[in-house]
């Protein structure tokens, strides 16, 4: 009764604006004083956390994904995918979504593939006749494979969580990842089909098509072959996810410095600032969050929310829905680094102990989930990156981003959820000790 | 006395960035060089690792400075962005550093209790034997100088609340 009392306390602090971390740090606190607990055991156990080597993937990561934005390699990226989808109706549109999947294949952040991609797509969108409002909402939707294609780092986090492997996460979430790329060029297809106003390139005939290919590949070999590094060598064995990511930040500034020659000095500082700017503010709500977290473990929560939700019905088809509701209302009040922090403790021993899922299915379930709430205000990371690249207000572009939430995302969510074969096969096939 | 202390105040605040740039390229180069010496000398250190894990917790608290003098934490908005009286967001900007402060008051109160118990169990790293004090400050100094931070900006949000107070008036 009082942990629900402090957590509607927690969504109202939310709405009335403060900073995150102290909504969630008041309801610690609240919570601590009228259940008498000391702070003694509130350090320790954020400390035992953060002194974990996976975690150390964050940083790299988004590092990394920094100096690519310097290198300016998302033109390059963009360069390709256009001679690849760019020639069929609503292509400009499909290029924005290819384009975003191989950005989050280098740096595992959808924000970052919103701002990357968005400049160097929206002026060409605009170009080409595509309404401003529906460019911008193609753009916040699909910046969300920017976490569901490897690296995917709010995996890092849950695998770090729930002792995981997150290479096996990553591969797990990459099938859905393509899926959801499937979905939304179908929907961006059937959108553009009818609309006069939007032109298509010209049309090429195959050999010419494989010639542009080939030269776009060619100009845009050196940053196409970043994901190919980073995941050849995760499942190679040669090393670790968090050494993938340091071997990702040397592969950029190589690159950044040698190859394209766009890297300053200047710009890896700059990008490096940014880097602990993105990970102060993360890492502090991370650390509150996982204080509340260990709360509601000592105080049994996670299985009083099991029971709760089996006694609602004990049918695995309606838990699992529930579940995911739930996910949902949390991504629409949290951004993912939290809302995996909080809940992935609390449904491990309903999801994987009760109902047998596996975690990688599990982790999966949650990050598409958790990719949705991107797209769902009032906390929507992706609409809010989208809407200041693309000059449009969140109100203005909102319903534009329905069909792909609609017809994209929740499909997508409901496949993972009740056919575990589309997250585990891969893992399956690679890691067959693994899985069972 | 209080230039020194201003003085002291603008060359920690100056430098915050760069502790947290260094701790970054630190963990950052001391990876690297665990998956270069192994994959030519087979060697690799597990000292390597622990310093890497160090550094990087320091780099955290130092990063959650940063964003404390920057003034960007995460928050939704959701309310402030549709307040139209000046006076009532500066009213509201005030609340949130009050808050701020009593969250960031609060968890260095803690973080002073965990050091000292820390000591006090005279803790030490696995491999290096480092006093784990050293790292566990970061908690102290990231807590504190955050909490430095947002008292300066909320004496400027309140004067800046008061002369709006005064203007009406």
């Amino acid at each position: 009764m009082i942990v629900g009392l402090f957590l509607i306390l927690l969504v109202v602090l939310i709405f009335v604006g403060l900073p995150l971390f102290t909504c969630f740090g008041l309801v610690l606190v609240g919570l601590m004083l009228s259940f008498s607990y000391n702070g003694t055991w509130v350090l320790p156990s954020i400390f035992y956390v953060l002194n974990s080597f996976t975690l150390l993937a964050i940083p790299f990561f988004i590092f990394a994904g920094a100096l690519m934005n310097e290198a300016k390699i998302s033109e390059k990226i963009v360069n390709f995918a256009n001679a690849i989808v760019g020639g069929m109706k609503g292509g400009l549109g499909a290029v924005t979504i290819v384009s975003c999947g191989i950005f989050g294949a280098i740096t595992g952040s959808s924000s970052a593939a919103v701002s990357a991609i968005g400049m160097a797509v929206l002026p060409q969108l605009d170009k080409y006749g595509y309404d401003r409002r529906y460019s911008t909402a193609l753009l916040a939707c699909s910046g969300v494979l920017g976490q569901l294609i490897p690296p995917s780092l709010p995996l890092v986090v849950f695998g770090m969580l729930t002792f995981t492997s997150v290479a096996a996460t990553w591969l797990g979430v990459l099938f859905p990842g393509i899926l959801l790329i499937v979905f939304y060029m179908v929907i961006n297809y059937l959108k553009c089909r009818k609309q006069e106003e939007i032109q298509t390139a010209e049309k090429l005939s195959f050999n010419q098509s494989i010639l542009r290919v080939g030269s776009t590949l060619k100009k845009g070999i050196w940053s196409l072959l970043m994901p190919v590094i980073i995941l050849g060598g995760i499942y190679g064995g040669f090393f670790t996810p968090t050494e993938a990511g340091a071997v990702s930040v040397a592969y950029a500034l190589l690159i950044g410095f040698v190859v394209y020659r766009t890297l300053t000095l200047k710009n890896v500082l700059s990008s490096a600032r940014e880097t602990i700017s993105v990970l102060g503010a993360v890492m502090f709500i991370i650390m509150i969050v996982l204080a509340l977290s260990k709360f509601f473990t000592f105080e049994r929560i996670p299985v009083l929310l099991a029971e709760a939700i089996m006694d609602i019905s004990p049918n695995k088809f309606v838990i699992l829905l529930l579940v995911n509701i739930l996910l949902l209302v949390v991504g629409m009040l949290m951004d993912d680094f939290s809302g995996m922090v909080i809940m992935a403790p609390l449904l491990y021993p309903l999801l994987v102990k009760e109902l047998g899922m596996s975690p990688i299915q599990m982790g999966v379930l949650m990050t598409v989930n958790q990719g949705t709430g991107q797209l769902t205000p009032p906390v929507a990371t992706n609409l809010y990156v989208a809407a200041r690249i693309g000059n449009v207000s969140v109100a203005n572009f909102f319903r534009h981003t329905l069909p792909f939430l609609f017809f994209g995302n929740i499909p997508v969510l409901l496949m993972v959820t009740y056919i575990p074969e589309i997250s585990l096969w891969l893992p399956r096939l690679i890691y067959p000790n693994l899985i069972p | 006395m209080i230039k020194i202390v201003q003085t002291l105040w603008r060359w920690t605040s100056n430098s915050e960035e760069y502790v947290a740039i260094l701790a970054l390229f630190m963990s950052l180069g001391l990876v690297s060089l665990s998956i270069v010496t192994r994959m030519t000398i087979q060697y690799e250190s597990p000292a390597w690792e622990e310093l890497a894990r160090f550094s990087a917790i320091w780099m955290y608290m130092i990063g959650v400075v940063v964003v404390s003098k920057e003034g960007s934490h995460l928050k939704m908005g959701f309310i402030e962005t549709r307040i139209s009286s000046l006076k009532a967001r500066l009213a509201l900007g005030l609340l949130n550093d009050i808050v701020m402060l009593i969250v960031l008051g609060i968890f260095t109160y803690w973080a002073t209790g965990d050091v000292v118990a820390s000591i006090q169990r005279g803790e030490s790293s696995v491999i290096l034997r480092l006093g784990m004090w050293t790292v566990r400050s970061s908690f102290i100094v990231g807590c504190a100088l955050s909490a430095l931070h947002i008292l300066i900006q909320f004496i400027g949000h309140a004067s800046e609340f008061y002369g709006h107070l005064g203007g009406s008036e």
